[in-house]
This record gives C-alpha cells, sequence and structure tokens, in this order.
C-alpha cells in the first residue's frame, strides 16, 4: 500500500488518503493477505517500496494524488503537459513520478502476476505531452497507468475520471462527486471512489505493459 | 564549454561563471518577489536575458505560491534548460485591467516552468534610461534565451498584493481600481 502525501493549499486530503489505505487494508487482511503501507513521497520512495518489501506476488495500490503536471516556457505558454502521480506536496522533480523518471521505478521484486492499482484522479486519462513535435510517436501523451505499466511490465488500473473520498463504496454512493461542504469525518470507513453517475460509476480502467489502456 | 572554463578558471580576478541552475535561482528570487515591476528594476533584470526588450505596454502577471524547487539543469552544447517548479497557489493571472482571472494550468495538480539558457560572451549596454544601446563583449555568463518583454512577469501572492495595491491606487479607470480591489481581496484569502 503506497501512500502519498496529503498535498497542499486546496488539494490538502488530510489522512484521507491514509484512512484510505486503511480501510482498503483492513478488507485485504480479513482476505487472508499481508499488507505493508508504505509512505512515498518521492520516485525513489516509490521504487523502494517495490523493492525493499520483499516479494509481491499479489499487488500494489497507490492512494495520493495525479492528475496532469503542466509546465510553462519563459514565455508564458504551456509547452507540456504529463500526466504524473503527484507522490509529494514538494516542489521537486522527483516529489512526481512522470514519463520523465518513470524509468526508476523497477520490477525486480514484483511477481509475474502483480499487478498495481493507482487510486487517484485521471491516472487513466491521456494528456496533451509535449507539444513540439519532438515525440513523434506521442508517447509523451500517455496517462501515468500506461506509463507505469510499460515500466514494471505489470498491469496497471486506474480510473479515467476524478475520485473523491466517501465514506460508503462507490457501489452505495448517492452523489455523483464530491459536495461542498459535506466533506467525510476524518475515520473509517474511508473511500476513495470515481466521479460518476451514482449506481453506474465507472470502473477500475487496465493497462497492460503493451498497448491501450482500456474498459475491462 | 570545458575550454572555457579552463580558460576563465586561468584569469584571476574575473567574473565566475555562475551556473545555470544559479543563474535561474537568482533570477526566479528577484522576478517572483517584484524585482521587475519598476523601469529601474525590468532594466537591471535585463541582464539575466539574451534579448533584453523594453517593458510592455501590457504586463501579463502570473501568480505563483513562494515555495519553489530549481530542478538540476540538462546542459548541451553551450545551451541549457532549467526548470522550476513552483507551489500553483492561486491558479490564477492578473491581466492588463487588473482582473484575477484563471491561468492556464488552473487544472493542474502541479505546475513548473521552464527556462532555456545560452552560454554567451555577448551581453547588451543601457542608457541611463534603460533602453539598450548595443551589444558588446565581455565575461561569459548563462543568460535566458527569450526577449524579456515576451516572458510575463512571475509574482510571489505578497508580491501580487503590492502590485495590485499600488496599480489600484494609481488607476484612473474606476473599472481597474475595483478590478483591484476585488482581487486583492481574493489574494488576501490565498495562504502565503
Amino acid at each position: 500500500m503506497l501512500i502519498g502525501d496529503p498535498g497542499l493549499d486546496d488539494h490538502n486530503a488530510h489522512k484521507n488518503f491514509a484512512l484510505s489505505a486503511q480501510q482498503h487494508a483492513n478488507e485485504l487482511n480479513v482476505q487472508g493477505n499481508r499488507v505493508i503501507g508504505c509512505r512515498v513521497s518521492t520516485v525513489q520512495d516509490f521504487n523502494n517500496a517495490l523493492t525493499q518489501s520483499g516479494s509481491i506476488d499479489g499487488g500494489m495500490v497507490y492512494y495520493g494524488h495525479s492528475g496532469p503536471h503542466d509546465y510553462y516556457d519563459a514565455t508564458g505558454h504551456i509547452y507540456q503537459s504529463l500526466s504524473i502521480l503527484a507522490l509529494g506536496q514538494g516542489q521537486g522533480f522527483y516529489t512526481n513520478l512522470e514519463y520523465d523518471n518513470a524509468n526508476l521505478a523497477t520490477n525486480s521484486m514484483l511477481g509475474v502476476n502483480a499487478a498495481m492499482i493507482l487510486k487517484g484522479c485521471n491516472t487513466i486519462a491521456k494528456v496533451a505531452g509535449v507539444f513540439s513535435g519532438q515525440d513523434l510517436y506521442g508517447t509523451s501523451q500517455s496517462a501515468i497507468a500506461n506509463v507505469i505499466a510499460r515500466q514494471i511490465e505489470r498491469r496497471v488500473f486506474g480510473y479515467p475520471v476524478g475520485t473523491y473520498f466517501s465514506q460508503v463504496s462507490a457501489q452505495d454512493a448517492t452523489t455523483f462527486g464530491w459536495v461542498k461542504g459535506k466533506d467525510p469525518l476524518p475515520q473509517l470507513p474511508m473511500y476513495l471512489i470515481p466521479e460518476g453517475t451514482p449506481a453506474n460509476k465507472p470502473p477500475l480502467y487496465v493497462c497492460d505493459p503493451v498497448g491501450a489502456c482500456r474498459k475491462p | 564549454m570545458l575550454f572555457l572554463s579552463i580558460a576563465l578558471n586561468g584569469q584571476s580576478g574575473k567574473t565566475a561563471i555562475r551556473s545555470p541552475k544559479q543563474v535561474v535561482e537568482q533570477y526566479w528570487t528577484l522576478e517572483t518577489t517584484g524585482g521587475r515591476l519598476t523601469t529601474e528594476g525590468w532594466n537591471h533584470a535585463a541582464r539575466f536575458f539574451l534579448r533584453p526588450s523594453p517593458v510592455p505596454e501590457h504586463r501579463v502577471i502570473i501568480v505563483v505560491g513562494k515555495d519553489y524547487s530549481v530542478w538540476d539543469p540538462v546542459i548541451k552544447d553551450g545551451t541549457a534548460e532549467v526548470i522550476v517548479g513552483f507551489r500553483d497557489t492561486c491558479k490564477c493571472n492578473i491581466d492588463h485591467e487588473l482582473r484575477l482571472v484563471p491561468s492556464k494550468s488552473y487544472s493542474a495538480i502541479k505546475t513548473s516552468v521552464r527556462f532555456k539558457l545560452v552560454l554567451t560572451n555577448k551581453h547588451w549596454t543601457f542608457d541611463s534610461h534603460g533602453t539598450p544601446m548595443r551589444e558588446v563583449e565581455g565575461t561569459p555568463q548563462w543568460r535566458i534565451d527569450a526577449y524579456s518583454t515576451d516572458s510575463p512577469t512571475w509574482l510571489t501572492i505578497d508580491a501580487a498584493i503590492r502590485y495590485l495595491t499600488e496599480a489600484g491606487n494609481h488607476a484612473t479607470n474606476p473599472v481597474f481600481k475595483q478590478n483591484a480591489n476585488e482581487s486583492l481581496a481574493k489574494l488576501m484569502r490565498l495562504p502565503r
């Protein structure tokens, strides 16, 4: 269980990522799974979690911020937008896992059937990528789930939409998304669920190491 | 570049070449605290640019948080790319009518700005009004490869508040004055 930083300002999720991860871990424990929780604020933390927790034969779940990372040039125009896991709430290069540094994640301790679930916003959503035309194959437009799947050569799951915290699971949710003034209490049960029409929330999409991501 | 470094090290008393990262670090600090808001400051900051140019008629101001990180540069063939990751607290710009408008990075979870630099031994001299006069040769330095006029003004929330207060006070158009007051009220509510 990989838990990113809570975030700053309007993005401050306080303890809700940790609580959601705890909820998930409790459910996995009941099923007899062994779960290890790791706080990940940098790409190095992320890789350490994959490689220094023993052999991982089940899966990995990331709870944290994600979405597009916009890059301005010196003239104030955005020249690239990359899909990222915003692991850390700082501003340094290694606080984000993205197209430019995903090569630092390794799969040496991952079982062949191990998969990763990204519980964050828009991890399956494609982005504009590099605008300059230098990326002829459009690789930089890949959603972060696709980038990670290619890198660790394992299946990666994620949502094509935003997510929000809820004290009921996705199947029991009665709202489309987050409702201002109705934040969940900082306690269990806690779920990070996708935006979408109640009773018809999008499922986790899947990205294989090769090919495009798809609805299961 | 290696040859250049060796040659310069042999010249005691000469100005050392600041690394691209140092240049951007100094520029960002000067810039975001309002260093280019006055004409004098604008001209002073021209030394950071390869092609200094006059103060634009309408400034584009991008408001940023005060927390930032200058990333390690990528240097190749006498050019460098340096990225500054910054806390995009406001996700807003100030337009020339002093309104606060959403920035282009409004929907981003993280935001950065890239500066391209060139190592050059040429720089511009200015007259007493700050008008560029001629290009001369001197100690090589890394300079930002952009026209300074094209570069928006990046301001922290505190500096943006100072700017709006000043601009609002001097505005003769009542609409601009009202815009400045409304923008100030919004900025005051942001974490600084």
